[in-house]
């Protein structure tokens, strides 16, 4: 089991979280001006980084809160956690 | 150290709130409950038999053995809000010897002391139902549940205990 690192609660057991894909999609402010493809690419595009991969967690069974890993996706090894609204922290290439 | 033989009982009803606030308005809420609230994760206060415990940044279950007086207003004030829930949970007391292991059978946290010391709480797991958990003795846990989670929580607890008795060390 993972021990994912929540910026309120510290290490906890992976069983208690929720994964909420990539961080850092921005919603588009007006959606019907967007044609099909870009609404698309906002709904379903994601980077698949292999490495370090940014993305949202919630600590559904602890805080409830909602924050953001960094995660190396070939390691599961976790970079960072840093809360939302906070600038992700500087990632050194692997 | 003694501790009793390991048993499971369910608590008397109480009175039960969950507290959101923002932080910036902790102080006033702290005020209002006649207690400091924690502001930290595993954090818990306790003023006469009122308690606080944390659940998250901006919440709070406050457990008290009697209904009190604050209304919906004096919280909106604060642009708070104070709900309450006690029939939500029922709460099952596990205490004696071994207690820890017990609930270590379907809890993933460190119920250790040193890393969940006597006064610790957390909202956390056990095996597929959401608890909360709270250590008021170094061998007695208090065991939050969701009222339609009681069951299934209250077997397998029950089952450890028998077993965690029938493997206990006389002394
Ligand atoms: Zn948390």
């Amino acid at each position: 089991m993972l021990l994912i690192p929540c910026p309120y609660c510290g290490n906890r057991p992976e069983i208690e979280f929720s994964y909420g894909g990539q961080a850092h999609i921005a919603r588009p402010p007006v959606p019907e001006e967007l044609d099909d493809d870009a609404w698309g690419a906002f709904l379903y595009a994601r980077d698949n980084v292999r490495g370090p991969h940014r993305e949202r967690w919630r600590h559904l069974h602890g805080c409830a809160r909602f924050f953001n890993l960094v995660r190396d996706t070939r390691t599961d090894r976790i970079i960072a956690s840093y809360r939302v609204g906070t600038p992700c922290p500087r990632v050194e290439p692997l | 150290m003694t501790s009793g033989p390991l048993s499971l009982e369910t608590l008397q009803p109480m009175t039960r709130h969950i507290l959101r606030c923002r932080e910036r308005r902790v102080a006033e809420a702290s005020d209002l409950l006649g207690l400091d609230l924690p502001r930290s994760a595993y954090g818990t206060a306790s003023h006469a038999d009122r308690h606080a415990l944390w659940l998250g940044p901006d919440e709070w279950l406050i457990l008290a053995p009697e209904p009190f007086a604050a209304t919906a207003d004096v919280w909106a004030a604060i642009g708070a809000s104070f709900v309450e829930v006690s029939d939500r949970q029922v709460a099952l007391q596990l205490s004696g010897a071994g207690a820890d292991t017990c609930l270590a059978g379907g809890c993933p946290l460190d119920l250790a002391l040193p890393a969940f010391p006597i006064g610790a709480c957390a909202r956390t797991v056990f095996h597929k139902a959401e608890i909360i958990v709270w250590r008021t003795g170094s061998s007695r846990f208090q065991v939050e549940i969701g009222r339609s989670f009681a069951p299934y929580v209250t077997r397998l607890l029950s089952q450890q205990v028998q077993r965690g008795r029938s493997l206990a060390v006389p002394t």
